[in-house]
Formats: structure tokens, C-alpha cells, sequence
């Protein structure tokens, strides 16, 4: 491989870039990684032909608003077929004395 | 019942600092990004009271406990004859509170270092005895972050329960845009016809290695085939090659042929240096030929190298998950590869 840059960070990178200019800070916020890796992150999606930079930021290319559609239709999808469910933990939850 | 909001699960961030800092802004953020809100003492306020007062409240006012062990046992605690962090983790155990390890790879070398090597030794083995640790051990701030990541996905997908009415929290099954990403990257791979053959070599178990039951290897087989298949790629295994290739030749010929058609990309795990010719028998089958073989222990010649690729192991690398982890993590760099030029 000529990068370091992976599937699911690439699709996350355009998801968010979707919905706005990239810049590092916030590419950090959105992806919780470290500051140093996100520069070649988008320098390698942008050779990769996904992201256009401009200015110090970011913005999707016709390629990375593809897969942006396609990531957005299947969060559309995971969002309405998650269930609400509750974790479970072994102690007492605090909630329960509202109820009395 | 009215509908507020519902209150954030809250973590407690336990480490040493001096040695881990970068790695705890890691684990905080990985935290923040699955909705957790994260106790740690970089937020902790000027008090009366003193350090380990202050630690154990905020413990108690935590739902989980997310325990980072670097190569040192950080800064004692009078009272307990322990690190604040051995100590924060034994008052977690004996609240009962969910403990998340994370150990920094290298610990073994470390701990002969270590300014207390057998204070930090037996912490270590005190993780390890009681907590499943995630192996290989992380390396830098973004293998934490993923291990992070699998475990509290992991934990939220297997603890959650369907509750009646009186429910404190609700949380996603799942982060949908983990589940976004696993969809279009199945989508893609399904489209484009990406598959993989997973080709146990099966002879010479016994051979290779002695002290291994014979079907260990093969078990190790099975386990790539579903990491490979959770990934999104379809994956078939062929095993017994043995017998196809003594007993029914023109079987063999075939399926070797009908992997070549219809797979992208051939693995040929490889234990004695019996089974090492057989990787030639997919060798120019029209998909690109991966070999995970014994290197050092075959002694193969520049000659013998015919396939695509070379994945070396040592057979110790089978008894821990570095062998499936080597084939997995590079058969996910093929698979990205090729997503990366699919859209």
C-alpha cells in the first residue's frame, strides 16, 4: 500500500466533509485521533483523488461526495434500525429512586 | 414519564501521567467519541481535601473503570502501600465497577527497567489474570485508540439487555457510523466480486510442530476464515489438501482453477516443508498468491519464492494471535486497497 490512510477513515473523512470544509482540528475532534497522523490522513485522500485542498482546508471532490452519499444513505439506515437498548451493569442504577 | 435527557455513562481514566500523557488524551478523546463523559485528574480542582480523597469520589461517581498500564508503576500512595493507580484499580474491583485494561506493548522488557519492577510486575500479572487484555498490545496512541474503541463496542453490544420502562440511560446498540462504514464496505465488496480463498496446507501438523494437538492449526484456519468474513469479504476455506492432491488429483486440479476464477486474492497458509509445494499449485491461477510460511524454520532458497507475497511467522505465533493477526491485518490492507480505488 502507497498509504496509510484505511477504508473506514477514509469513509469517515468524506461523511464528515459532507456536511463542511475539513480542517485538522476538526478532522481531530470527529475522529479522536492524534493531531500528527491527520495531515498525511487527508494529504493521502486527497492523492487518492477524494478531497481537494484549498487554503488550509479541505473539501470533497466529486469522488469523495460519491462514497459521502453512499456513507450518509447507509447511516440513514443504521439510525432508524438501531434499537434504544440499555447497557447492563452489576450495580444498583441511581435512577431507580425517582421512582418512589 | 417525562423525557429528559438521559445522563452520559461516566469513565474514570486511570494511568500513570508522566509516561502516558499522549496516550491519555488518546483514550480521553476515543472516550468522548462513544458519548462516555471521562473523569480523569487533568480536570480534577484545587481542594482541601487531599489527592486520593478526591480520586475515590470521583471513582465512585463512575460507571466504568479504563485502566492504561505504560512501563511504569507511577507515584505510591501512603495509605496503601500502592501506585494511586494500582490502588484507583483495586478500589474499582471492589466497587464492582466494569474494568477495561490496556497494557502498552513492550511491558515484559520494561518491568526489568522499571524503577519497581516487582511492584509493576505483579500488578501486570494481576491484569492479566483478571481481565481479558487485547493482544498484540498497543504500539502507539491509534492502536489504543482502536483497542478502546472494540472494547466498549464489544461490551455495549454484548451487555445490552432490553429493559422495561424504568430505564436511567439509553445508549445506540452500536455506533451507526461504525455500522455506516461496515455497510458500505460490505456493499462494495459484495458489487465488485472481492473474494478470498483461505488455503490450509493440512499435512505435516504433527511434523511442524510436535507439540501442538493437529488440530490446532487448522482451528487457527477457522479463526481467519470468520475474522475475514466479519471484515465483509466472502472467504472460503479449502483444507485437506492432501487428500485432493493424492487420492482425487483431478478434484484438486479443479478447485485450484475455480479459485483462481473466482477469488481476488488466494492465502496459502503453510506449515512443513511438505506443504510448501502446493503454493505453487496456485501460483499463476489468475489472483494474486499470498504465502504464510515458517520462513527460518523451512530454510526456502530465493528459488522456492514463487508466490506474490510472503507473510513469515514462527510457530510460536500460532499458540498466540499473531499469526491471525498477521493474515487478517494484511488481508484488510488488500481489501482496503481495493476499496480505495472502487468509488
Amino acid at each position: 500500500l502507497t498509504t496509510d490512510l484505511t477504508f473506514s477513515q477514509l469513509a469517515r473523512l468524506c461523511y464528515y466533509g459532507a456536511g463542511g470544509p475539513l480542517t485538522i482540528a476538526r478532522v481531530q475532534s470527529v475522529l479522536a485521533l492524534p493531531g500528527h497522523v491527520i495531515p498525511s490522513m487527508l494529504a493521502a485522500a486527497t492523492e487518492l483523488g477524494y478531497l481537494t485542498s484549498e487554503g488550509g482546508h479541505w473539501a470533497l471532490t466529486d469522488r469523495g461526495a460519491r462514497l459521502a452519499r453512499e456513507m450518509q444513505e447507509a447511516m440513514g439506515r443504521a439510525q432508524k434500525t438501531t434499537p434504544v437498548v440499555q447497557p447492563y451493569t452489576d450495580f444498583l442504577p441511581t435512577g431507580l429512586e425517582t421512582l418512589s | 414519564m417525562s423525557a429528559e435527557p438521559l445522563a452520559k455513562l461516566r469513565a474514570f481514566l486511570s494511568s500513570t501521567k508522566l509516561d502516558l500523557e499522549a496516550e491519555r488524551t488518546v483514550a480521553w478523546l476515543a472516550l468522548k467519541n462513544r458519548g462516555f463523559e471521562v473523569v480523569r485528574m487533568e480536570d480534577f480542582q484545587s481542594a482541601t481535601h487531599d489527592a486520593w480523597t478526591e480520586c475515590v469520589a470521583a471513582l465512585q461517581s463512575c460507571d466504568i473503570y479504563v485502566l492504561l498500564l505504560g512501563h511504569q508503576y507511577g507515584s505510591m500512595l501512603a495509605e496503601t502501600g500502592l501506585s494511586y493507580t494500582h490502588a484507583e484499580y483495586e478500589r474499582a474491583r471492589a466497587l464492582r465497577m466494569p474494568v477495561f485494561a490496556f497494557v502498552k506493548d513492550g511491558i515484559d522488557s520494561a518491568i526489568k527497567r522499571a524503577q519497581d519492577p516487582l511492584r509493576l510486575q505483579d500488578f501486570y500479572e494481576t491484569i492479566l489474570e483478571s481481565h481479558v487484555v487485547r493482544h498484540p498490545l498497543f504500539r502507539d496512541t491509534e492502536e489504543l485508540a482502536t483497542s478502546i474503541w472494540g472494547a466498549i463496542d464489544q461490551w455495549q453490544s454484548r451487555a445490552a439487555v432490553q429493559r422495561p420502562s424504568f430505564l436511567r440511560r439509553a445508549l445506540p446498540a452500536a455506533d451507526p457510523l461504525s455500522s455506516a462504514v461496515s455497510h458500505v464496505r460490505r456493499t462494495a465488496l459484495r458489487r465488485s466480486g472481492f473474494a478470498v480463498v483461505l488455503v490450509d496446507g493440512g499435512t505435516a501438523l504433527a511434523k511442524a510442530l510436535p507439540t501442538e494437538s493437529p488440530g490446532r492449526l487448522l482451528q487457527k484456519g477457522y479463526e481467519i476464515r470468520d475474522e475475514l468474513a466479519a471484515l465483509g469479504a466472502a472467504t472460503s476455506f479449502i483444507n485437506d489438501i492432501r487428500a485432493y492432491a493424492q487420492d482425487r488429483n483431478d478434484l484438486f486440479v479443479k478447485r485450484v482453477e475455480l479459485a483462481g476464477e473466482r477469488s481476488s486474492l488466494i492465502v496459502c497458509l503453510v506449515h512443513g516443508r511438505a506443504d510448501y509445494p502446493k503454493v505453487s499449485a496456485f501460483v499463476n491461477c489468475g489472483a494474486q498468491v499470498a504465502a504464510v510460511i515458517p520462513y527460518a524454520r523451512l530454510d526456502l532458497t530465493a528459488d522456492d519464492r514463487t508466490a506474490d507475497v510472503y507473510l513469515d511467522y514462527v510457530d510460536a505465533d500460532v499458540e498466540s494471535c499473531a499469526l491471525s493477526a498477521e493474515v487478517t491485518g494484511y488481508v484488510r490492507a488488500v481489501v482496503d486497497e481495493h476499496l480505495l480505488s472502487l468509488f
